[in-house]
């Protein structure tokens, strides 16, 4: 990277994009390759290292104490305290001047608590300048701007660049790359594809290098037009129907509104759509009320969101299904878990063995196994194959065929592409929280998803 | 389906590891330990009338401790069922002292208990308050108030007979309070291991988002598991104001504390989600025995709750141990 | 670890059984006195007193034990249980609840052990003897110097301990008594300490900041009188309104001197001791005991209190 470069970073989920990025702040090792920093080559074992050096973090979550200023955030554990006593008026008067610097004035008095996302950016943009910082790692910084706040973190960008800050930019809006950088390098699968000035290059030309070096040919995996019952219809901002034996699968970038979609399906969160079950209305404002009529959610987030550690396998396979009666009838329990454990092979030595000493793939198996006994209509899967190993991988997508098989619905988020394209019938990509575009087995390829999911096009 | 249905039963591996006997018997190992200890330092402890003695002065603790167990069990804690016991106290006396029947007198106390349990759960769930600590802080505070206030300060004494037999009678040599207790724990584990809300609650308790996202209604079972834990402490209220034919505002004063103790004894873990009613039994015995031999002993009062402290913290540093070992 | 665990639990039980076991050696006549709890100077004395008593007789073995706080009263149940499963050769109690020990005296009674009742009475017909003061007559000690002090003139207040000990409802009404006799005195409050110095003092503000014309105040306890006395300090009124207090512990008795304090009643908490001591030996061997052994009041002021602090 040249000094006073705008660098941005594109690529697909699990391209390597965060991994490279936790290598350059020595949260992760490196596996091979060599970091050179201002014609040295430096090793960087831990992110004291990284800031030594100069180089700055800003995180999607940003880390700021809401109750303090914006001078206190600035300065936070650094306070220039020449007599050891913190001198405020100093602290400000600096803070001030770094905002006029960077051309957006703001009250530095004020507490970060009631500011705007935009406005906290620049605050860790700030703090990172106020630092000498050399380079500005920006995570997706404009994942959730509006467009004017976009622009005018550009400029701020820019105007920094023109100090001798260089920046790198992450992002999946491959418009906004092009205008902000001056060089993009594309990752797929931990490797460099394309490291090109983003003079020369327009997004077509990005998203082929994202998606593979050439258009592959693809045996079509999708089975094409399904015309059995409706089973579930979405009608609003989003309009999307399922039927009865169906994997639908949903494509988008981060923040493309997949995950929220399935959330609120499942009763968490505002509803912002109408619903029909089986041709009926229905109101979700509680997961109660999703499962009452036949839904089933397989969150991504399992361990925050799903498993029970605590508790033994056998316990959280019956999590849902107890629901219908109020006495537990032990051995028929444990003869059930037990079958599903069997048939879904699940590598455990004991029913009563805690859920936390199973593997991912496993957990997630048990996870599945839970809705599998409940019964459920329409399956909700978010991410199932995440941190899973290969062997689960294969497992979990013979069983989601296995299901639709037997007419349950599946509505499938992945971050991994080829895994829609293996396991669905139909691909929905989102942009932006709204449809952008139907593909069916004919047209469904990885190059028109990724097209699709960055807002090309549009 | 139905090839699935033959499929050869799960595997089960029947040996237990060393890590496992020790979860599930620590507490009764540890009781056993200590019985053994004070049986070989105290000749009146090996006595039957002795033994009887310790179970009738565990009753009140292991009544309170089994409500506190199911309410960590959801990973919070009662703080209020210190309270809540004198509240009843003074509430069943006030009205035996009026005329009212036993009968009708001790069903007041349990409602009583239930309710104030309740209502912690309802501002727990329904204000949304940050903590369990708050609410059931806020109620530890208004029910010694109210027991206060009710009884006018004064110990209402000297009540009837037919009530005093459920804390001072005996039944075949067994005095009531046992009968009582073990009424209780029996049916507390059916309700936490063989019914929907009871592991419901372990599920809250483990990942109270997960529990959710599976269908439990969260918010009630909370104010279902406050409520047994302000009914327990309404039955240990019956128990004791009969054994000591008083109802005395200021009794349970610091009980919360024991409870809690003996549900750490009994294997509880303040994270939730893990705990028996077996466990927690053995716990308030721990405890029980330990003041009764240090009694035995002449240890003073003091050095008792040294002891029991030190207890507490070995009890919970072994169980870390323990569980290292089998992360291992 | 695992081998470090278990030595460590090993070498702590061997210890725990050698400490246990040391000084265990049957004597003839064991004595328990259960003592309402051991956080006061008035306590430690009484226990001085009963262990002085003990030397005196060779054969006797006492044990003294209370509870952590004078309002566990179940605490204190349950250590006279565990009394009479030993079977004691003589019971001596002070009660922390009048009504709530009577059961189990009764199971001392059937076990045949000799029940005394010490400071605080009991109304239980099979006890062998009360030692203690008359408390009424203490409160009335304390009301007529009252009287004498304002010269029956004023508006006085009473700060009680926990509402329903006998022994301070006893001293209260002594002193009601006394000050109603005097139609010019009016008692304008009777409130609650629990014994304890900090309640007294914020009791105290509350009723200065009521009656800004209060001439005198009854405590009856040292802690809460002494707790009274900051309060009166902190509105610079030392001196200028009469104090009593009771029990006459030596914090009290230096505060009579210095003149902060205007009188307090004196009990004899050593003596308390002694006599219950002596008379539980007499009861264990069988011998009669006096039905009422009384352990005297005094007003202790100014002019006599040097005698009381030696």
């Amino acid at each position: 990277m040249a000094p006073a470069e705008v660098h941005a970073l594109v690529g697909e989920n699990g391209a390597g994009k965060s991994t490279l990025l936790n290598v350059v702040m020595g949260v992760t090792a490196s596996d091979g390759g060599q970091m050179f920093w201002e014609g040295r080559p430096v090793e960087v074992r831990n992110p004291r290292d990284a800031r030594r050096l100069g180089i700055t973090f800003v995180h999607q979550e940003l880390a700021l104490v809401p109750q303090l200023s914006v001078a206190e955030n600035v300065f936070l554990g650094r306070h220039p305290a020449r007599t050891g006593w913190v001198s405020w008026d100093d602290i400000q008067k600096r803070t001030a001047q770094i905002f006029e610097e960077l051309g957006h004035p703001i009250d530095v008095q004020r507490p970060v608590a009631g500011m705007g996302l935009a406005e906290r950016q620049l605050i860790e943009v700030a703090r990172a300048f106020a630092f000498d910082a050399r380079l500005i790692i920006l995570d997706e910084p404009t994942a959730a701007l509006s467009e004017a706040d976009a622009e005018r973190l550009r400029r701020t960008i820019h105007r920094l660049r023109a100090r001798g800050v260089s920046f790198i930019f992450v992002s999946h809006r491959l418009k906004e790359v092009i205008d902000v950088a001056d060089r993009i390098t594309v990752l797929r699968e931990g490797r460099t594809v394309v490291s090109s000035p983003s003079a020369g290059t327009d997004e077509d030309h990005l998203v082929r290098a994202m998606a593979g070096s050439s258009f592959r040919e693809r045996t079509p995996r999708l089975r094409g037009e399904n015309t059995a019952e409706e089973v579930l219809r979405i009608c609003g901002p989003i309009d999307l129907q399922l039927r009865r034996g169906e994997v639908v699968g949903l494509a988008g970038a981060a923040g493309g509104g997949c995950s929220e979609l399935l959330e609120w399906l499942f009763g968490s969160g505002p509803q912002p759509a109408q619903v029909f079950v089986a041709g009926r209305k229905v109101t979700l404002a509680s997961p109660r009320d999703a499962i009452r009529h036949g839904l089933a959610l397989v969150p991504d987030d399992r361990a925050e969101k799903a498993v029970i550690p605590a508790a033994s396998l056998q316990a959280n396979i019956m999590l849902a299904a107890i629901r219908r009666r109020f006495f537990i009838d032990q051995r028929e329990e444990r003869r059930k878990s037990g079958e599903f454990v069997v048939k879904l092979r699940i590598r455990a030595e004991r029913l009563d063995q805690p859920a936390a000493s199973l593997s991912g793939g496993d957990q997630q198996k048990m996870v599945l196994a839970r809705w599998l006994h409940a019964g459920a209509q329409v399956l909700l899967l978010d991410q199932p194959t995440r941190g899973v190993d290969l062997r689960s991988k294969a497992e979990i997508h013979e069983l989601i065929r296995q299901l639709a098989g037997r007419g349950t619905a599946v509505l499938l988020t992945s971050s991994n592409i080829d895994d829609l394209l293996n396991a669905a019938d139909r691909i929905v990509v989102l942009h932006r929280g709204r449809i952008a575009g139907e593909l069916t087995s004919a047209m469904a390829t990885e190059e028109r998803i990724l097209q699709l999911a960055t807002g090309v096009g549009m | 389906m139905k090839a699935a249905a033959q499929t050869v039963p799960f595997p089960q591996v029947p040996r237990l590891t060393g890590a496992a006997v020790l979860r599930r018997f620590g507490p009764l190992l540890g009781l056993v330990v200590l019985c053994g200890v004070f049986g070989g330092l105290s000749e009146p402890f090996r006595t039957g009338e002795n033994a009887v003695n310790v179970l009738r002065q565990s009753a009140v603790n292991a009544l309170l401790a089994l409500g506190q167990m199911v309410v960590i069990l959801t990973a919070g804690i009662d703080v209020s069922v210190g309270s809540i016991l004198g509240l009843c106290c003074v509430l069943a006396a006030l009205l035996l002292k009026a005329g009212v029947p036993a009968v009708l007198s001790i069903l007041a106390a349990l409602a009583a208990g239930a309710a104030l349990g309740a209502v912690n759960g309802v501002l727990l769930t329904k204000l949304r308050l940050p903590h369990p600590f708050i609410p059931t802080l806020g109620m530890m505070n208004v029910a010694r108030g109210l027991a206060l206030v009710m009884a006018g300060g004064l110990p209402i004494s000297d009540l009837p007979v037919r009530f005093r037999v459920w804390g001072a009678g005996t039944v075949a040599g067994l005095p009531v309070p046992v009968i009582v207790v073990g009424l209780c724990y029996v049916l507390g584990h059916v309700f936490l291991t063989r019914t929907t809300p009871g592991r419901d609650l372990y599920a809250i308790g483990g990942n109270a988002r997960a529990a959710l996202l599976c269908g439990v209604p969260v918010d009630s079972r909370l104010i279902l598991a406050y409520g047994f834990s302000g009914l327990t402490a309404g039955i240990a209220a019956v128990v004791l104001a009969g054994r000591m034919n008083s109802g005395f505002p200021l009794a349970g004063s610091g009980a919360e504390l024991d409870s809690i103790a003996a549900v750490i004894l009994g294997g509880g873990s303040f994270f939730g989600g893990v705990g028996t009613a077996a466990g927690t039994l053995a716990g308030a015995l721990i405890m029980a025995v330990l003041r009764n031999g240090l009694n035995l002993l002449n240890v003073s009062a003091y050095w008792q709750t040294v002891m029991i402290g030190v207890a507490i913290v070995v009890t919970v540093w072994i169980d870390m141990l323990r569980q290292k070992a089998a992360n291992r | 670890m695992c081998r470090w665990t278990r030595r460590t639990w090993f070498a702590g039980v061997l210890l725990f059984a050698g400490a246990c076991s040391g000084p265990r050696k049957s004597r003839q006549l064991e004595i328990a006195f259960v003592i309402k709890a051991l956080d006061s100077e008035f306590w430690l004395r009484v226990k001085n007193g009963a262990e002085a008593a003990a030397r005196t007789a060779p054969e006797v073995k006492l044990t003294v034990l209370a509870p952590e706080r004078e309002i566990n009263i179940d605490q204190q149940v349950t250590i006279l249980e565990d009394q009479i499963v030993k079977r004691v050769a003589a019971l001596a109690v002070a009660p922390a609840g009048v009504w709530e020990v009577i059961p189990v005296l009764d199971k001392a009674k059937a076990a045949g052990i000799p029940v005394l009742i010490a400071d605080t009475d009991v109304p239980w017909a099979s006890k062998r003897g009360f030692i203690g003061i008359d408390n009424r007559l203490g409160g009335k000690l304390a009301g007529a110097y009252v009287v004498n002090a304002i010269a029956g003139h004023g508006k006085v207040a009473v700060i009680g301990g926990i509402p329903g000990v006998a022994t301070h409802e006893a001293r209260i009404a002594g002193f009601l008594e006394e000050i109603g006799k005097v139609p010019g005195i009016e008692c304008v409050a009777v409130q609650p300490a629990n014994s304890e110095r900090a309640t007294g003092m914020a009791v105290m503000e509350n009723v200065l900041t009521l009656h800004r014309d209060l001439r005198a105040v009854f405590a009856t306890n040292d802690q809460m009188a002494l707790g009274a006395l900051e309060a009166i300090a902190a509105k610079r009124r030392t001196g200028q309104i009469v104090l009593v207090g009771f029990d006459a512990g030596r914090e009290t008795l230096r505060a009579v001197q210095s003149g902060a304090l205007s009188a307090v009643i004196a009990q004899h908490p050593e003596r308390i001791g002694w006599e219950t001591v002596r008379a539980a030996i007499q009861a264990a061997k069988r011998n009669p005991v006096a039905a009422w052994v009384d352990t005297g009041t005094a007003v202790v002021t100014r002019d006599n209190v040097a005698r009381f602090l030696q």
